[in-house]
């Protein structure tokens, strides 16, 4: 009788001081986020992420969502700023190029230490730059122009081009361009995953353990602290939306994001509790027409198509406010983008209009094939919706959900008829340059890579060449190219261009001055972030 | 019985190469390249032909085969495409959080289950028996989803004592440094003295220890009393209770043990269940365990982390499965 009175006082004691553990953290201050967010200890800002924050931490080789982190960790040598559309120093100071683009000189500053207490020279924007060109992992293709990168005084780098190239913007980029400690460039990835790094930005990391990543405050970085900041960061992956919603609302965490349209309209309408961001972002849905297929080559159909296309219903219904309507190839934001271009918008009469002038007899049945990756339910939906228009003109849409990798598999297929007609796809750039969808969408190919409208038009070739070269030494030139290529591609209806996306983020109201920069995508800089 | 236990064992391991071919099989005909996995979406031809070259693509599917069985009795379970890292080391990064979870769960199911399903067989057809009765079918027909999501808005968005997910807190996660022996979070922290972060710990798994122990239990349950009611009508039993002995002496000392053959056995093949089905628990608790890994890997095709999941599904299985028929037959009554 005594044993068990024992045993049943042991799991009261127990079980209270499991309860008692959890409001006393409440009460203390290190459970709740509104008061981790003010405690001194607690100076803790918690982003809830929809998936694991990082493949890899290597920064030459990451391609991923780890940018989020290693955006705080590493610098670049430029940095792109959205607000201006200019590229702005960053670890440089400045730059000069030649006049065809193909020899670029960067002076460094010499106030920068990194993580490891050494201070960054010449020699480790090389090592860096050339550890990411020798691995060649990841997006280590935006460095192909550079034949050499050399030391050319203790801090100035030279950059030797075998083609123009925007050394300045590609600089910038938000994967492999980040320039890391001479120590570190000498590591292979396991000790960067081993949560070492050797950065110079304002973050260390401080843990990484494949779903959470903590970011600590580098003490000596060269622009201070201030106490509105926040010194700890942790990133973790809370996969349900409904959690991170709850997150949220409780002022746990402080910053999340990608929640479902049914949180994220709950969101909205708690104003006292959450504060909405909507991002731009420099990443849009193209649908490729393939401009060889039967059908698919007389412009008038494929312009037939685009009128067809439920432009509005997608953007307001599907998206529920996470895109809005392209206008153009490069989403708005980016140089190259023009508001005022001409766009389609659903119109099944004038639909009718140009299939009838087409002269393509629908009366025999036409099947369409449509295909997408799959990972994201919205491309199901609005083809759904399309799918259901085109059937009022005669025409069947076939959807298919494919991974990407077979997807492309069978859009690399030499002969036209066995390719897909319709690939839908996202893009976004590698650096901010609108170059990337031009390039790699629209230019002519020897082999199929990612030109999925199958185009071969020397004219426009020809502008997309002249634009590249321009891009180096006369941006407004460029730019001007860029939006004539546009024009040419919308008037043809080579492409559909349905949305571009944003990033709705719901923010605690205890943050300030949380953005996105769309061309660091899913980065947020913590360092600017500051408590209220 | 030696000679039974090596049997079993040689037949676990036709079944476990059995399992290893068809997984190995079905990652190479399905429709995906497992080289644009490697080498990323935005890939460029000399990226491709490289990861294929280092993946052995290139090789006859025989040589892949082989080689993959080659290195698999080296412990070396490939590459994961998604992350590069060595299989058997994500494994192992993930599998204790795993562990913990569910033996703690089935810790909770056969400390719970068992008295429920004694005290319903002793008292059949009475209110207990109906409750405890109404209780089991809920708790194995309940969808675990759902009983997490209630249970987090119950205990932490209403009334706040638990929290939302996570094995340990924020706070605990940045400023308390985390031990690692076995990799089994609460028991590192008792054996380094970390009572903060354990008792942290300790909240943290109570609601999905709560959620994935539910099922058990009522299994537990149900084939307790199940199991007990054919014995008490057993002629021992009359004859134990004719001797005078106490119905407590009776119930937990005699029948009891002869019931428990049938429980072990449902348990163990459970629990190996439970092992790789928690991914939908571990995905609403942000648990970090195999759950989130295998979800990850299957979305992403990332076949050798798929094959290394299997292969741990079935050790799993077939160890667990081989403890209950050990169990089983340790019964005198059972002939092998």
């Amino acid at each position: 009788m005594k044993k068990k009175l024992l045993a049943m006082l042991l799991c009261t004691a127990l079980g209270v001081s499991v309860l008692s553990g959890c409001g006393s953290a409440t009460e203390g201050g290190e459970e709740t986020g509104a008061q981790e967010s003010t405690s001194v200890e607690g100076n803790v800002l918690y982003h809830a992420y929809a998936s694991l924050p990082y493949v890899t931490l290597d920064p030459s080789s990451e391609n991923s969502n780890g940018v989020m982190i290693l955006k705080n960790v590493y610098e670049t040598l430029s940095y792109y700023n959205d607000e201006t559309g200019e590229v702005e120093p960053a670890l440089a100071t400045s730059w000069t190029s030649n006049e065809d683009g193909t020899e670029w000189v960067f002076e460094l500053r010499d106030d920068v230490t990194f993580h490891d207490g050494t201070q960054m020279t010449a020699k480790s924007v090389v090592d860096s730059i050339n550890r990411t060109m020798e691995i060649g992992q990841g997006a280590a293709y935006i460095w192909d122009s550079v034949e050499k990168v050399e030391a050319t005084g203790d801090y100035q780098v030279t950059f030797t081009c075998s083609y123009s190239a925007s050394i300045d913007l590609i600089a910038s980029a938000a994967y492999a361009a980040y320039i890391m400690s001479e120590e570190a460039a000498a590591q292979d990835s396991d000790w960067f995953n081993a949560g070492n790094d050797g950065g110079s930005g304002p973050y260390t990391i401080a843990q990484a353990t494949g779903d959470t990543c903590v970011l600590k405050a580098y003490a000596d970085y060269r622009d201070g602290w201030q106490d509105n900041q926040y010194q700890n960061v942790i990133v973790r992956e809370v996969s349900e939306s409904s959690a991170r919603r709850q997150l949220l609302e409780t002022g746990e965490a402080q910053i999340s994001s990608g929640f479902s349209s049914t949180d994220l309209e709950a969101l909205r309408a708690e104003t006292d509790k959450v504060n909405i961001y909507e991002a731009k972002t420099f990443i849009n849905v193209t649908l490729c027409l393939n401009s060889e297929a039967d059908y698919m080559d007389n412009a008038d159909f494929r312009r037939a198509l685009s009128y067809a296309f439920p432009y509005e219903e997608t953007v307001n219904n599907v998206l529920g406010g996470t895109g809005v309507q392209s206008h153009g190839m490069i989403p708005s934001g980016l140089w190259g983008h023009d508001d005022t271009m001409f766009q389609y918008n659903f119109d099944l009469e004038k639909a009718q209009e140009y299939l009838d002038k087409s002269g393509v007899d629908v009366s025999q049945g036409i099947t369409l094939d449509f295909t997408y990756p799959t990972g994201d339910d919205s491309y199901a939906t609005f083809a759904q919706l399309w799918q259901s228009n085109l059937k009022k003109l005669g025409i069947d849409l076939e959807i298919n959900a494919m991974e990407w990798d077979a997807q492309w598999d069978k859009a690399k297929n030499t002969e036209p008829n066995d390719r897909q007609d319709i690939l839908c796809f996202m893009w976004w750039p590698d650096y901010a340059d609108p170059s990337s969808w031009f390039i790699s969408m629209v230019h002519s190919e020897d082999t199929i890579n990612y030109g999925f409208a199958y185009m071969n038009d020397p004219e426009i070739d020809a502008l997309i060449d002249d634009a590249q070269i321009q891009t180096a030494s006369n941006r407004d030139a460029a730019e001007q190219d860029y939006i004539e290529i546009q024009k040419k591609l919308v008037d043809d209806a080579n492409f559909i261009f349905p949305y571009d996306l944003t990033t709705v983020y719901a923010l605690s109201p205890a943050v300030e001055n949380v953005k996105e920069n769309p061309a660091y995508p899913s980065a947020i800089d913590y360092y600017k972030v500051t408590m209220k | 019985m030696l000679k039974y236990i090596g049997k079993r064992i040689l037949g676990s391991l036709l079944v476990l190469l059995g399992v290893v071919t068809i997984t190995f099989l079905i990652s190479r005909v399905l429709p995906s390249d497992p080289a644009v996995k490697w080498a990323g979406q935005r890939a460029t031809a000399e990226q491709l032909e490289q990861a294929r070259e280092e993946l052995g693509l290139n090789d006859p599917l025989y040589m892949q085969y082989v080689e993959y069985i080659g290195d698999l009795l080296h412990g070396d379970l490939g590459k994961s495409l998604k992350t590069h890292k060595p299989v058997s080391e994500e494994l192992g990064e993930y599998i204790p959080a795993t562990l913990e979870l569910v033996i703690m769960a089935f810790v909770l199911a056969i400390v719970l289950g068992i008295p429920l399903g004694i005290y319903s067989a002793k008292k059949k057809d009475k209110m207990l028996d109906h409750a405890s009765r109404v209780f089991s079918i809920g708790a194995v027909s309940l969808p675990t989803f759902w009983v997490a999501l209630f249970l987090q808005l119950i205990f932490y968005k209403t009334l706040n004592v638990l929290p939302l997910g996570g094995q340990v807190s924020v706070t605990a996660t940045i400023f308390e440094s985390r031990p690692h022996i076995t990799g089994l979070l609460l028991l590192d922290c008792i054996l380094t003295g970390k009572f903060n972060l354990f008792m942290d710990g300790l909240q943290h798994i109570i609601l999905p220890c709560i959620t994935i122990a539910l099922y058990p239990i009522g299994l537990v349950s149900r084939m307790t009393r199940s199991a007990l009611l054919e014995i008490l009508n057993e002629d021992y039993i009359v004859a134990g209770r004719s001797y005078g002995l106490t119905e407590f002496k009776m119930l937990w000392k005699y029948a009891l043990k002869n019931s428990l053959g049938a429980t072990a056995t449902d348990v163990a093949l459970s629990m190996g269940y439970t092992l790789t089905s928690t991914f939908l628990v571990e995905a609403i608790f942000s648990w970090p365990g195999i759950g989130s890994y295998i979800t990850s890997s299957i979305t992403s095709l990332d076949f050798p982390a798929i094959i290394g999941v299997t292969i741990f599904g079935a050790v799993s299985y077939i160890i667990l499965n081989l403890i209950a028929d050990i169990i089983i037959a340790t019964d005198p009554r059972v002939r092998l």
